[in-house]
This record gives structure tokens, sequence and C-alpha cells, in this order.
């Protein structure tokens, strides 16, 4: 293949996404330091980033993110590893419970908020008072892992047929329970699945909008930096410090990828030092 | 779904699964199945009253009466076509674009490759918070603001560096051979791909198509600042603004979200390996 139809080839995709992804991006980082109320739009250097750290609405947002990010590790990933453990044998009855747990996650989140909305509705709902103020959080959590637990079900369920049939099978001749099996042998195999996991679980409780906006669109309680930002742009018409939040939750996900695939990265080499 | 084929088959279970056991899986799934459930039998019932007052119970008559006020009154047909449009024409130009690119980066010699696939990399963490805004001005400059090609556009874009990893990962795995033979017998690059390269590439199509068509059904923050036009709106968003006009008859609304979500519910039911391997694909890659 010539040099030139290989660009050929590469050149619509690399445009797309140049126009539409990057250079918004770039413009998110330069709009951040300027205002844009009024007509003119001085720059105002780190202006909004001071902001920020005094902003008490965003303190309490960026709090719920992590907090956020604590139970969906719980209700998602820890649930969802759990859920694979359990079906892991390829039976008929398995596989039925499978497809049942997985498919919430092919539901829109704006449907899975309607309608949990309608069962935990104040006076008419089945289950009133789950959205109050001190409960909202972990409720969204709940909810959150009734449709993601699926999804990572799936991810594991991925890492665990790669465990080499032979390594259980003397693991069985050697007499180990099943719990031994699962701490000792299945859980270290499934590393490399687990960094995935976290790094999708990560990333994902500060992306995460539709269900929060969907539930409690009016509510600090329950605000999320990405909740904040689009209320900045849409409600207050802050564009600059809807920027300033947009690159703080860029600078966030960025850092927790970082942050994970060193810590694997450092894991590794740990490992293949050897003990000690 | 999910496991490697037959890894436990032919060898007796060493006991059987005790009742509890079942029971007990049997009950958590009935926990999970439940929510849709009582959104689809609840879409079928009469009034307020009855889904709530019964709400465990089943609908005294299956009618289609809330179905209609849905497409009608929620204008839910239009909101529907909307969302066919940009859904299958975002998946194809994914695929389109996305198997072009990862053709051309599977060549090892491609200049600056690294780099490249490196900024994809990166583009499929970054999150959508972080080129949202200035889209709104960017898609009103070339002039399609409020158009479904507003959504397409950010669609495709967002959906691409997943499908570039993919097929590029995929191409790379190919026997070169393949090319090389076809090259002996005077195969032009632009041929091979499209006669030889894509049949062989079916499974990632499949892939990238399961989860393109995920995403965008389902996408709803850009669908909701992008579209202002009622008549351009697409499902999720057309789905809250039938819930703020009639908020009280659940009935309907109860409707609305199940047609919503039969499209997706039945795409993963027949393409149930392809979903799957998406998802897999989408989070391993």
């Amino acid at each position: 293949m010539t040099r030139r139809g290989q660009i050929l080839f590469f050149l619509p995709a690399l445009l797309v996404f140049l126009v539409f992804v990057l250079l918004p991006s770039t413009q998110t980082l330069i709009d951040s330091f300027y205002s844009h109320q009024g007509i003119k739009h001085p720059f105002v250097g780190t202006l909004y980033y001071r902001y920020a750290v005094t902003d008490p609405a965003f303190h309490q947002s960026l709090g719920n993110n992590l907090k956020y990010l604590l139970w969906t590790l719980l209700f998602e990933v820890a649930a969802g590893l759990a859920l694979a453990v359990g079906l892991e044998k390829n039976t008929r009855f398995n596989n039925f419970l499978r497809v049942a747990f997985f498919s919430p996650a092919v539901l829109s989140m704006v449907v899975v908020g309607l309608v949990f909305g309608f069962l935990f509705k104040d006076g008419v709902g089945v289950l009133p008072g789950m959205l109050n103020e001190g409960r909202a959080l972990l409720t969204i959590s709940v909810i959150s892992g009734w449709a993601s637990a699926g999804f990572f079900m799936v991810i594991f369920l991925a890492g665990l047929a790669n465990v080499p049939e032979d390594v259980l099978e003397a693991a069985r001749l050697d007499g180990a329970s099943a719990r031994q099996t699962f701490w000792r042998i299945k859980l270290p195999l499934l590393k490399e699945v687990i960094y995935v996991a976290l790094l999708i679980c990560f990333t994902g409780a500060f992306k995460a909008f539709d269900l929060f906006w969907v539930l409690l669109p009016n509510q600090d309680h329950t605000s999320i930096v990405s909740t904040l930002l689009v209320k900045e742009v849409i409600r207050f018409d802050n564009q600059g410090y809807g920027s300033t939040l947009a690159v703080i939750l860029t600078v966030l996900v960025l850092v927790s990828v970082a942050i994970i695939i060193g810590a694997k990265n450092l894991w590794r080499r740990r490992e293949r030092r050897g003990p000690l | 779904m999910g496991k490697g084929s037959g890894v436990n088959e032919g060898q007796p279970m060493s006991r059987p699964r005790s009742y509890f056991k079942t029971l007990a899986w049997m009950l958590l799934a009935l926990v999970f199945f439940y929510p849709m459930l009582w959104m689809a039998l609840s879409s079928f019932k009469s009034s307020n009253v009855e889904i709530f007052g019964h709400p465990f119970s089943l609908p005294h008559q299956i009618s289609l009466a809330n179905y209609q006020k849905a497409v009608r009154q929620g204008h839910l047909g239009a909101y529907f076509i909307n969302s066919l449009w940009v859904t299958g024409l975002s998946a194809a130009a994914v695929v389109c674009f996305g198997a072009w690119a990862g053709f051309a980066l599977s060549k090892a010699r491609f200049p600056f490759r690294k780099f490249w696939l490196a900024l994809f990399f990166i583009g499929m963490i970054l999150p959508v918070q972080s080129y949202l805004i200035p889209l709104t001005g960017l898609l009103e400059m070339l002039g399609v603001h409020d158009s479904l090609w507003a959504l397409i556009l950010p669609y495709t874009a967002q959906n691409l560096p997943v499908a570039i990893l993919l097929f590029t990962a995929f191409f790379v795995s190919l026997p070169a051979e393949l090319e090389e033979a076809a090259k002996l017998d005077g195969v032009r690059t632009a041929r091979f791909y499209f006669s030889i390269l894509l049949p062989v590439a079916r499974p990632a199509v499949a892939t990238i198509v399961a989860i393109t068509c995920l995403n965008t059904w389902n996408e709803f923050l850009m669908a909701m600042l992008f579209i202002v036009d009622p008549a351009m709106k697409t499902l999720p968003v057309g789905m809250i603004a039938f819930e703020q006009a009639h908020n009280t008859d659940y009935p309907a609304l109860l409707a609305g979200l199940s047609l919503i979500s039969v499209p997706t519910l039945l795409v993963y039911a027949i393409f149930n390996k392809q979903v799957i391997r998406g998802v897999i694909a989408g989070a391993v890659k």
C-alpha cells in the first residue's frame, strides 16, 4: 500500500476526531481562562480555578463524586465479581441468570432514572422516601449497581474463562477448597480484568450524569461535578466556570487512569522481581 | 455468553446444586428483573390508581391504549425515527471510518503510528464533558445545529477511538500472507481492502456496530444540549419532554419507557454474542 493510500484511508477518521473531540477539548481548556459574561471576553487567568477551590457547591459535588465512586466499587465491581464467580459454570440455568443480570445494562439511563423515580416517588410510589436528603446518594448508587453490576459480571466472566483448566484441576487434586481456589488462584489470575474494571469504575464515577440529572435534577445534595457544570452553562450561562469544571473533571479522569495504570505496572515489576 | 465454550462440559458436577442455592439465585434474578417487569406490566394498566394501588398485581386487561397515547401525545413515533437515523448513520460512519483508519494504522510503517494510537487511547478515556461546552458553538458555526447532524457528527467522533483501536488490533492479528498473496495476484489495495479484508473483519464489525448502537441509542447529555427543536429530539430527550408535559399520566409514561427499551432489549436478545463481545472488547481494548 502506498504512503498516499494509507493517509487517504486514515484521513476521514482523523478529521472527524480532530474537529469534534480534540478541537473542542482544547477550546474548553482555553475558555476556562476567560470570562464569558457580557460581550467582551476578558482574560481572567486562574480566577475560576481559584473560585472553584473556595466554592462550596463544587466541594459538595466533588465529595458526592468520591462517595459515589466508593459505593459503585461495592455495588458494581464487587457485586459483578460475586455474580461472575457464582455463575461461572456453563449451565443452562446459569446462562439464563446471566441474561437476567445483564439485561438492565442495555437500558437507557433515562429509562432507569424515570422508572425508579416513579417507584420511589413520595406519595404515590411503591417505596417512598428513598430519595430523601440523607439517603439519596446511596439510593442512586444502588440503582447504578442494579444497572451496571451485570456489565461488570460479563467482564469478570470473560476473565474467569481464561483461567487455565489444568491449574484448577491441579488445585482440585491438591484438595484446595472452593474458597482457597478463589482467593489463591482465580483472583490473582483475574488481575488484568480487575484493572480494567477499576478503570471503568473510576472513570465512570466522574463521567456519570444521566441518572443524577433525571432522578434529582434540582437537588444540591446529590449534585456531582458533571451536573454542576451543566447547570452553570445552561442555567447561569457561565461558560467560563463551566469550562473550568470540565477541565477539572477531565484531569480527575486522566489522573485516575494514570494512577491505575501506574499501580498495575508497579505491581507487575514487583512480581517479576519475585517475593521479598 | 461470556465464557469460552465447554470448559466444564463432559465433567460430572461434583454435587448437585442444592435447592436452597437455586432458590436464592432465582430470587435474586427476580429482584433484578422486577423493575423491568413492573415497567412493562404497568404500561398496560388503565390508571394511576391501578398502578400504585395494586403495584404488584397483573393488569386487569391488556390494551394498547397507553401506547397509542404515548405515540400520539408524546410524539414518540417521530422521536423513534430520529433515533433510528442518528443511531444508524453514526454506527455506519464509525464502522467505515474506524475500519479504514484501523487498516492504515495496522501497517507497521505508518507515519507516527505510536503517536496516533496513543492519541486515540486518550480519546477513548476522555469524558464527554471535556469537549461538550464548545461543541454547541462549533455546530452552530458549521450550520448543522438543531439538525440530526448535530448529534451524528459528535456521536461518530465519540465512538471512533474504540473502533479504531479494535480494528487496528484485529488487522494486525491477521496473517501478513493474506496481503502478500493478494499483491502477487495483482489485487490493488482498495480492492484488497473491500473484497478480502472487510469480509474477514465481520466479527469486529459486528462488535463495533453493537456497542456504537447501544451508546448512541441511549445517549442523553449531548442530545439534551444540542437539540432545541422539538421535531429533532431523539428518544431519551423526547421521553423527558413527554414526562415533563404529562408528569402524572403514569400509564402512558411507562408505555413510552417500555417502547424505548424494546429495541435495545430485542437487539440484546438476538445479538447476545455480539453485544457481549462488544462490551468486553470496548472494555478491555
